[in-house]
């Protein structure tokens, strides 16, 4: 898994139009004081883990834990991924 | 007064409001399992069985309404000059991508009325939105029937949205249940005929108002700061030497509330319910007959909640069982009397309740007034004059993002907004005219910007819409192979979440509406600019038109109104 693909599909997907990848720390909340993510952001990320890794969150609450960090999120989508 | 003098329900519980009181009465919901083309899920809603298209549905109900006022003894003519027809959808015709008033005129002339339409398009509060402003406008005197009519088809377009903000039960939803788990959609056309006229008996609108949370564009405030308001704003009324009264919690024999059965409005509602001090007052949802039918629900629900209380009984919340709410209310899953005033008769005031996206908050209040043979003084508002102090235009060809740094550039304390990026190029549009407006009122007149303020609301109309932002998310979901809704897509799709980002930015607790019109036409929209100052706690609008095809066609034209009364 490549982190550094992963943050760039986020900088895209949520539109973090001023950030880079470098501005994005592995370990960092994705949520919360961080980016400045909300709920529709968090929709967002689900859609991107159906459309790029085909896996599909039925329970948005199950966001919570897998959107904590990028790195969170980079090993559930290595343990899940359909493609 | 403003009186109700004839509506129609037509839903899939039946084709008058009758057969669709009794279905309420009975338990009776026409909830089941849909699926529509190309959409890998099914899901639970209450449909037409044969697709009722968006024109055809408005002028169906229109006639049925038109035939109940004849059945009444108070026949309407729909083609006088002094009858106004208001339009009530989120996204009625998105099947054709074509704007509302476009279709609204269409159906306003298939009855031969030559009045340009109001339509209003203020996500899920439109019903109630729409009843306010036509109440407005006839107590201005211009008219003396307005003709209220709400619909929205539910089509691929907006199941598939509901379905990526992961909002839809998978079952009849359960409005206030400690197990409710989401909504459900609906389709409905509802129709209430409302005239200027002393005092005769039945119905009236008594009060309105519509506040935004200036919170977020999809999520309800916690504490309920919109809904708060609207429901304070509606209880309190001016009576005709200007003096204030209250109405009291005990007058109120229901509230018909949103109870969309989602966690978060339910919650949200409760809450404001609590706040407001009407924690005793039996409340009810009929989601759980209906699903949610959007453009149609504030119509539809009250309706339902008028000719209920009418009748002496209070409309069971389908699908509660258990208290689900933080804050103790009044629900039950069980049909109720109304309970009986200190005169020893059945209460006869109600309050109506919605709340949507972009932040937005209605609440109305009817009463039944008994057959009085002493007339009563008509109200009348005299429309004061407007004056726009400042104003700013903006016209392509000109880059939004570019725009959008030379404000960051001018203003690095406040200029930086990321969430600019994420706006759809209406939002975008309508973010950079009121900012350049707001930075030109502010070193005009010294005032402070970012201020939370309660006594300002925002106007816009627009002629397309969210129409860049529609075609982009239909983009979404066109592809069997590359199906991917996407919720910060669709959720631009309501072209008031405008007005929603503007409160949002600058603290706005003020009404917020938004209106699809014909063209920039200035006498139009300053005559819906100036009915939210009927709101008596509005001292200014930022209001004026904001309208977005592409890169190489959009315009705003917006300024900051006061009233000259």
């Amino acid at each position: 898994m490549e982190i550094e693909k992963l943050k760039e599909q986020i900088i895209d997907a949520l539109n973090l139009e001023d950030l880079t990848p470098a501005d994005i720390e592995d370990d960092a909340p994705l949520f919360g004081e961080g980016l400045g993510l909300d709920s529709i952001d968090a929709l967002e990320l689900i859609v991107l883990m159906e459309k790029f890794y085909g896996i599909k969150l039925q329970n948005p609450a199950e966001g919570k834990n897998i959107f904590k960090s990028v790195n969170c999120m980079a090993a559930y989508i290595e343990a899940n991924r359909t493609k | 007064m403003i009186r109700i003098i004839a509506d129609n329900i037509l839903s899939p519980l039946g084709a008058t409001t009758a057969e669709n009181l009794a279905a309420v009465r009975e338990g009776r919901s026409a909830l089941a399992e849909h699926r529509h083309e190309g959409m890998p899920e099914a899901f639970v809603a209450s449909l037409f069985d044969t697709p009722l298209s968006f024109e055809e549905g408005l002028k169906l109900g229109i006639r049925a309404a038109l035939a109940d006022a004849e059945a009444k003894g108070r026949p309407v003519n729909p083609s006088a000059a002094d009858t106004l027809f208001v339009v009530s959808s989120t996204k009625g015709n998105i099947a054709d991508f074509e704007p509302l008033a476009d279709s609204a005129r269409r159906v306003a002339q298939h009855f031969g009325n030559a009045n340009r339409p109001v339509v209003v398009s203020n996500a899920c509060i439109s019903g109630l939105s729409a009843l306010i402003t036509a109440k407005r406008l006839l107590e201005s005197g211009e008219y003396r029937t307005a003709i209220v009519v709400g619909y929205d088809v539910q089509s691929k377009f907006i199941v598939s949205g509901f379905q990526s903000f992961k909002a839809l039960a998978p079952d009849p939803c359960r409005p206030f249940d400690g197990d409710r788990c989401g909504l459900n959609l609906g389709e409905a056309v509802a129709t209430m005929v409302l005239t200027v006229s002393a005092n005769e008996g039945g119905w009236i609108m008594r009060s309105g108002a519509v506040n935004n949370d200036a919170n977020h564009i999809s999520n309800p405030s916690r504490t309920a700061e919109g809904s708060l308001r609207a429901i304070e704003g509606a209880l309190t009324l001016k009576d005709a030497d200007g003096s204030q009264s209250v109405i009291a919690a005990d007058d109120l024999a229901c509230i018909s509330a949103h109870g969309t059965a989602t966690l978060y409005n339910d919650e949200m509602e409760a809450v404001a319910i609590d706040r407001a001090g009407l924690s005793h007052v039996p409340v009810f949802s009929l989601k759980g007959y209906y699903g949610h039918t959007m453009g149609a629900a504030g119509l539809l629900e009250s309706i339902i909640t008028l000719h209920a209380v009418e009748e002496g009984w209070i409309p069971a919340t389908r699908g509660f069982e258990e208290e689900g709410t933080s804050r103790p209310i009044n629900v039950s899953g069980n049909v109720r009397e109304v309970a009986l005033g200190d005169d020893g008769k059945p209460k006869r005031k109600v309050l109506k309740l919605l709340s949507g996206f972009g932040g937005c908050n209605a609440a109305v209040v009817f009463e039944l007034q008994d057959n009085l043979s002493r007339p009563t003084v008509i109200d009348r508002t005299e429309a004061a004059g407007l004056s726009a102090d400042v104003r700013v235009t903006i016209s392509s060809p000109a880059s939004l993002t570019e725009l959008y740094k030379e404000l960051k550039a001018k203003d690095e304390a406040n200029g930086n907004y990321p969430k600019f990026y994420k706006m759809d190029p209406l939002s975008k549009l309508g973010y950079i005219a009121s900012e350049m407006l707001l930075e030109k009122e502010a070193a005009m007149t010294g005032c402070e910007r970012f201020t939370a303020r309660e006594d300002r609301a925002v106007v816009i109309c627009t002629r397309h819409g969210s129409l860049a932002d529609d075609l982009a998310y239909q983009d979404t979901i066109s592809r069997a192979d590359e199906y991917f809704p996407s919720p910060a897509v669709f959720v631009y799709t309501l072209p008031n979440i405008v007005t929603g980002e503007i409160a949002l930015r600058n603290h706005y607790y003020g009404e917020t509406s938004c209106f699809d019109n014909l063209d920039n036409d200035n006498m139009t929209i300053e005559r819906l600019v100036r009915t939210a100052f009927a709101d008596r706690r509005i001292t200014s609008v930022i209001g004026g038109w904001l309208d977005y095809v592409d890169a190489d066609h959009f315009s705003a034209d917006l300024a900051v109104y006061h009233s000259k009364e």
